[in-house]
């Protein structure tokens, strides 16, 4: 486990490490899971949690700010998971007011690659492929308009940049 | 050629034992070697239509024997789908007593006597079907006849010989149809390929003998493939996809698999690097991943998807 000292005094750390001390590595890993889902994948309402069964930190989040809210386990790429394990799992990470059937996995490397997989109890279908196809096109029109914006802001920017120039 | 069978079946029955309680209104599965066959068209469409049990085509189709993208009967079964099947009561496991055996004289002697009578019934049929080609072929023919005339002419030109006229009148008399056509010889004629066995009467039943799941990685595959069977799904195998099964939601001609099933024991570990590949190899084929355990007797699954996040 990669250790960053300057993580150490991020209070988030600070709050996990006081949970469950014994358990280091998957605080740190927590952590790091946490940084990556709001500065990196900008999700919404990232929030760290205890799970005093496990004796382990979890995450919550919404990946964007229609979407429900998930749950996240971080662990390593070295973890071992038994399907047994997988059931403690979704029976001990819960949070009040949250029904799902879903877990997402953040499997962590060392080097701070971070995957993230979803885990379902019981069997769920794959997604339509129409769903898919809208999903795809949705996600195009977004980044055209962002783009399209961009330019607006640039123009906005140089024009303040003039004016505040001449005054 | 199906006269034929019949009467060799219908003489083969005058000899054997009648069958009466051993082929009953159960669908016939036919063990040979161990594997399970089914040789009936009507049963293959049955077990896919009622029963949603597929099997896998591995005989090679008479009239196009040196081709195996399509295949035919018979109908191999897997394990898992035989057990289901006898533990339904759908269908009755059968074995030939004397196929293993040294076949008897008068068993061979009947075999080569229709098999003669086969070839000698091929011999008019096929003089019948080249007459009509070469019929169709009768302008072609002819012409070839001329452009080679012609060109004996040329060639007798420059012999100076003599002869060529007696040769191109000779020629002109030339009658199609009295081009012989030899009769076929026995390694050319067709041979009938039985679909069932015409001995059936010399079958029994080995039900009690049938002892698949025997071993627990086994029995886990049977329970998944059981339970899942009953949830309505068509199964078959997963090895296409690395997995145990393919399960579908209706025909596998019809529809895309839902799932890829891989039976694991409850308490066996995987790695979170094998859980990214289990995940990965669904996303890229649009189907959901799912690891089949069996906790208090009963089939748990999770399923596995890729987030779409990298």
């Amino acid at each position: 486990m990669a250790v960053y000292p300057e993580l150490r005094d991020h209070p988030k750390y600070i709050e996990a490490i006081s949970w469950c001390p014994e358990n280091e590595d998957q605080v740190m890993m927590a952590i790091q899971v946490f940084l990556d889902l709001c500065e990196v994948r900008g999700w919404f309402d990232v929030r760290t949690h205890h799970c005093r069964e496990m004796n382990l930190v979890f995450l919550s989040g919404r990946s964007t700010n229609k979407s429900p809210t998930e749950l996240i386990l971080p662990t390593d790429i070295y973890s071992q998971i038994s399907p047994a394990d997988m059931k403690k799992y979704f029976s001990a990470i819960k949070l009040e007011n949250i029904e799902t059937n879903c877990l997402t996995l953040a499997v962590y490397n060392v080097d701070s690659t971070i995957v993230y997989y979803k885990m379902f109890s019981g069997l769920v279908p794959p997604e339509n492929p129409k769903i898919s196809e809208q999903k795809r096109r949705d996600k195009f029109e977004n980044f055209q308009r962002s783009r399209n914006d961009l330019s607006k802001y640039i123009q906005q920017f140089t024009d303040e940049r003039q004016t505040h120039g001449h005054s | 050629m199906a006269k034929n069978t019949e009467e060799v079946r219908r003489a083969i029955e005058k000899e054997d034992m009648p069958m009466t309680s051993l082929i009953s209104v159960k669908m016939s599965l036919f063990v040979t070697h161990g594997k399970v066959f089914v040789w009936d068209t009507d049963d293959v469409m049955k077990l896919r239509e009622d029963y949603r049990i597929v099997g896998n085509l591995v005989g090679s189709l008479p009239r196009a024997p040196r081709q195996n993208i399509q295949l035919g009967l018979p109908l191999q079964l897997a394990p898992d789908e035989v057990t289901l099947l006898l533990e339904k009561g759908f269908c009755e496991l059968l074995e030939s007593v004397k196929l293993s055996s040294q076949i008897d004289d008068d068993r061979l002697k009947q075999f080569t006597d229709m098999r003669q009578t086969s070839y000698q019934q091929q011999i008019p049929l096929f003089i019948g079907e080249r007459r009509k080609e070469i019929n169709q072929h009768r302008h072609k023919i002819i012409e070839g006849k001329k452009a080679k005339r012609q060109k004996l002419k040329q060639d007798g030109e420059h012999d100076e010989n003599d002869e060529h006229d007696s040769i191109e009148e000779r020629e002109d008399d030339f009658n199609i149809d009295d081009i012989a056509i030899p009769s076929i010889k026995p390694e050319q004629a067709i041979v009938q390929l039985f679909t069932e066995s015409p001995w059936k009467s010399r079958m029994t039943s080995i039900h009690k003998e049938w002892q698949y799941p025997e071993s627990d990685s086994d029995k886990l595959r049977y329970a998944v493939f059981k339970d899942l069977w009953e949830k309505k799904y068509y199964l078959t195998s997963g090895t296409k996809f690395g997995g145990d099964f393919l399960v579908y939601p209706g025909d596998p001609a019809l529809f895309h698999s839902f799932y890829i099933a891989v039976c694991i024991p409850h308490h066996d570990k995987l790695t979170a690097l094998e859980i990214v590949t289990l995940g990965r190899l669904g996303a890229t084929v649009r189907k959901t991943v799912i690891l089949c355990s069996i906790c208090d007797n009963e089939v748990y699954y999770t399923s596995l998807q890729w987030t779409g996040i990298t």
